[in-house]
């Protein structure tokens, strides 16, 4: 008997993104300019979260730095050498040979044509190596959660200086909505919107429209689902018959069925080009708490993490001038390796962002170095950048929002990298203060 | 909250929901009878349970087994079979590992078996507490029995029965140590492979963050300056920093499985699937854990017991077991004085064989869980078996019967990471999670759906024809207290179709089944159906 839900508990299979790769080749075809009839004033913003700790120097990394080699195990870091070298990443900070996963061919594409940015050395300036807590931290857009008690996410805090007014302002593609968007009511958790209907009938769908009123947790998110309910079904395209027709991927794309993070973007494309006025989507992917055999898992992860984005952006050609991605995780992992071919909870990571005004074929932020006395406790790669500099400046100058101070409180400067194209909103200027 | 009557309440958090009877028999016994009544269950399954789990059938189905040269190892299989897993010693079922004898399938069906069991016993079993403390413990010790290797699911009848149910009244520092020598908890948080040196700290730094002191008593800023934390100079730290993680993490080097494996030293292990110490893998020197100095080479398994001891008994671990129980049993978002009262208890009773039941009883029978209500959202598993109680349902679970629950978010004995379930309300009140409790009514009265048979018909007495009746009566039997008229009305519309409220119905056999169904569904989607 095969698990019901074998799919969302495996979420990674290794072996399945030959699609994905096919479709990421097209890449330098596309052209790159904006749709002027379709321009909007705000991006689209997908913002993806690798959970569990995500390795970035198993993802990207100075390859002929010794302090590098000498501390992990040759399965566990990137070469220039033999079968399994990585790929070379020009413009690499400190004049040292940064260079990527073997098996993220995509997202080097995407770098050299200057669609991807990475941003290294970043993460949260809170110290914590607690996957809950650290997490927990990120989707409020705190450092300390004592400090500031925060009951809200800072995608939430976004769409609301913002005033996200549509149908369907916000998605989520797990089965629940990640804290990011925590009391944001509009927002809906749509993991397929195929799945997405009721199984009961028009009398029935309006007793529930009266049962659930109210304030209560449980009234509201009634009230949320009925909506979203009529929202997406309305605009699913459908037959003459009634029968929900098969996205249609653009560009020639193609989703590869079986993994999580390509249909998360596939849904996102999908409900982007409903004309809801969809202006946010969080998207979780599990599987990075790498302790063990991470030689054997962490090539499946990166390469599908490459696929899907590679697929994803190619289907949304027409939107690159308006669309912005960004991957984040909690931390990174120790720089030494342990004896179980796995790498503990670290501290400073990258951050990927992608879009038509990213200033990517970069690695921005400081490189701190990994010699002993440059790492964070003598252990772990420093953090150089709040990972929030990053998101301000994206919502700054790709969403034109100004409330910085209230979607990242205790976030002293804005204090943009130039990761991103764009002018500032009325009355904020880079390295003006917040609080 | 005024009209909810503590039965009802009682009934929906320490029990997953009422049957019919069940609000008037704890009516009459009162709550203290009945708490003292379920602290004290029979360990042997009732024979209405027997008979219900004999009756169980699984699917499983694989193709033969090859070697290399192409000569069959196992017969291709495909039947619906009875479970027989559920007494395996670990013994019996190591024996599965063979792959050159047994198909994967046969190594993950076990984890299939138990969760059939946890959803005939969460709906048949008179001990419902057990069953409540059983699918709290599970997320509190989480592992995910779906990971790539197959032995965590293969060894799921032993970790259920003889680490969570056997313990799950018991003694805190017995529980842990029974969880830490488990097989799928050594698999799922590595500690089977951790060795000198560096160590792997997956175990150690949850053991400390979810299984006993808690991230609040995470000093995650003071990092390697012990000394800085409050108490540490009198050798009673008030929490916890990363060098008490890797520490630990170092005192549990050398605690693996017996598997048979050959050692780059050359040793073997032996392979009977028990928990194993090889000391070649220890890390023998001195520690310092919770600002207690180890000695070096201390004897075999003393280091990790020392850690255990200390984690079992700080006043952190008191308070966090604590807050999550009465989270689970109360409210969210519990008072502090309730937590404060059971931690107390908790720590005085720290080596009492029955510490978890008397920290209980304080909970189930203080002033704040009688006189709260509304203030937890059922999970999936709760609000699925809380249903098939109150419809009496003839229940034979299914791998459908799984995916209903599944399909709304939670994953019985597969949920990812290691915290477990959330066991806050916004988790389970999203779009998604609130469109599959309104589906999964339908789904399990649909015809094809045979986990479960519904007899609303019989249900029904018959002196009740008119649709205002059949809705006060079901709002009655699934949630166990009247709602007010103007929802009563909703509800009997549903049943109506049209006719009038107070005309009795006059319809065709199946019509007035297709009607109770119609009602019934939507009694369980209702917002109150939803809380506990």
């Amino acid at each position: 008997m095969p698990r019901q839900s074998g799919f969302s508990r495996r979420q990674f299979v290794a072996g399945c993104c030959g699609a994905a790769l096919a479709g990421g080749s097209r890449l330098l075809s596309i052209s790159f300019a904006a749709d002027a009839a379709q321009a909007r004033s705000r991006d689209l913003l997908v913002a993806i979260f690798l959970r569990g700790g995500m390795d970035g120097l198993n993802f990207v990394a100075p390859v002929n730095d010794p302090h590098y080699v000498a501390a992990r195990s040759a399965a566990l870091r990137l070469s220039d050498k033999g079968d399994s070298a990585a790929l070379p990443l020009g413009n690499g900070p400190a004049g040292l040979d940064f260079r990527i996963h073997p098996s993220a061919k995509s997202l080097k594409e995407l770098y050299d044509s200057k669609q991807l940015a990475i941003v290294h050395a970043c993460g949260l300036t809170n110290g914590t190596r607690s996957h809950f807590e650290a997490q927990d931290l990120m989707d409020r857009g705190v450092v300390d959660l004592a400090r500031q008690n925060i009951g809200t996410g800072w995608l939430t805090r976004h769409l609301q200086s913002t005033g996200a007014g549509g149908l369907l302002p916000a998605i989520g593609t797990s089965d629940s909505l990640p804290n990011s968007l925590l009391g944001f009511d509009s927002a809906a958790a749509v993991p397929d919107p195929n799945a997405f209907s009721f199984y009961g009938d028009e009398s029935q769908l309006a007793a529930l429209r009266s049962l659930y009123r109210g304030d209560s947790l449980a009234a509201r998110g009634g009230a949320a689902t009925l909506e979203a309910l009529r929202v997406v079904s309305s605009h699913l395209k459908r037959d003459k018959d009634g029968n929900l027709l098969p996205y249609q991927p653009e560009n020639g794309a193609q989703y590869p069925g079986n993994a999580s993070l390509a249909s998360s973007l596939q849904t996102v494309a999908r409900l982007a080009k409903m004309d809801v006025g969809l202006q946010c989507a969080a998207i979780d992917v599990d599987g990075w708490d790498t302790h063990q055999n991470q030689s054997g898992t962490f090539p499946g992860l990166i390469e599908q993490v490459s696929g899907a984005l590679a697929v994803f952006y190619n289907d949304m050609s027409r939107w690159h001038d308006r669309l912005s991605v960004v991957v984040m995780s909690e931390f990174g992992r120790r720089l030494k390796s342990n004896e179980s071919d796995g790498t503990d909870h670290g501290h400073g990571n990258l951050m990927l962002c992608l879009g038509g005004n990213v200033n990517g074929g970069q690695i921005h932020g400081r490189w701190p170095g990994l010699a002993t006395e440059q790492l964070d406790d003598r252990a772990d790669l420093a953090v150089t950048t709040d990972y929030r500099a990053v998101l301000a400046e994206l919502l700054a100058r790709r969403v034109g929002d100004a409330a910085i101070a209230s979607v990242f409180p205790g976030l002293k400067k804005y204090q943009p990298l130039g990761v991103f194209r764009g002018a500032e909103p009325d009355g904020l200027t880079p390295g003006s203060a917040l609080s | 909250m005024a009209n909810v009557p503590l039965p009802v309440i009682a009934l929906n958090r320490m029990a997953f929901g009422p049957r019919p009877g069940d609000v008037d028999r704890v009516a009459v016994m009162g709550l203290p009878a009945y708490v003292d009544e379920q602290l004290h269950p029979d360990d042997r399954d009732e024979p209405e349970v027997k008979q219900r789990l004999a009756a169980v059938r699984l699917h499983i189905e694989y193709e033969a087994g090859k070697d290399d040269k192409g000569n069959l190892t196992y017969k291709a299989c495909k039947e619906d079979r009875p479970l027989r897993h559920l007494k395996s010693s670990a013994a019996e079922l190591w024996k599965l590992t063979d792959e050159s004898k047994f198909a994967g399938e046969e190594r993950q069906q076990p984890s299939f078996e138990v969760e059939a069991a946890a959803f005939v016993r969460a709906t048949y079993s008179r001990w419902q507490l057990r069953e409540v403390l059983a699918d709290f413990w599970h997320n509190h010790f989480n592992v995910n029995a779906a990971i790539d290797d197959e032995r965590a699911a293969l060894m799921w009848p032993v970790y259920d029965r003889d680490v969570i149910r056997r313990h799950s009244f018991g003694n805190f520092r017995q529980f842990l140590e029974a969880v830490a020598t488990s097989v799928p908890m050594l698999i799922y948080l590595n500690n089977a492979a951790s060795k000198a040196s560096p160590a792997n700290e997956n175990f150690a730094r949850e053991l400390f963050e979810l299984h006993t002191l808690g991230a609040d008593a995470y000093f995650n800023h003071l990092y390697n300056r012990w000394r800085e934390v409050p108490g540490s100079l009198d050798g009673k730290p008030v929490g916890y920093i990363d060098e008490d993680v890797y520490e630990a993490a170092r005192a549990f080097t050398g605690w693996t499985i017996a598997d048979g494996q050959e050692t780059d030293r050359g040793d073997k292990f032996p392979n009977t699937g028990e928990f194993y110490y090889y000391d070649g893998w220890h890390d023998p020197y001195q520690k310092r854990v919770l600002a207690t100095e180890f000695d070096p080479n201390e004897p075999a398994l003393a280091d990790g017991r020392r850690v255990l001891d200390l984690v079992a008994a700080h006043p952190a671990t008191a308070m966090h077991v604590c807050t999550k129980l009465c989270r689970r049993l109360v409210a969210d978002n519990p008072s502090a004085a309730l937590i404060d009262r059971a931690a107390t208890v908790f720590r005085e009773s720290k080596d009492q064989p029955d510490q978890i039941a008397r920290v209980l009883r304080v909970i189930l029978l203080s002033d704040e869980f009688a006189a709260t209500w509304g203030q937890k959202i059922k999970r999936p598993f709760e609000l699925v078996v809380s249903f098939l109680r109150a419809t009496e349902a003839e229940v034979r679970p299914d791998s459908n019967l799984f995916g209903i629950v599944d399909g709304m978010g939670q994953h019985l004995f597969a949920w990812p990471t290691p915290a477990g379930h959330p066991d806050m309300a916004a988790h389970w009140s999203g779009t998604n999670a609130m469109l599959g409790r309104w589906n999964a009514p339908l789904t399990m009265m649909a015809d094809d759906f045979v986990a479960a048979r519904f007899r609303l018909e019989r249900a029904t007495p018959a002196t009740l024809r008119t649709p205002r009746e059949l809705a006060r009566f079901w709002v009655q039997r699934i949630l166990g207290y009247d709602l007010p008229e103007p929802e009563l009305i909703i509800l009997a519309k549903a049943c109506a179709r049209g006719a009038d409220l107070d005309v009795p119905l006059s319809v065709g056999e199946k019509e007035w089944v297709d009607r109770l169904q119609a009602l019934v569904a939507l009694v369980a989607m209702t917002p109150q159906f939803q809380m506990r």
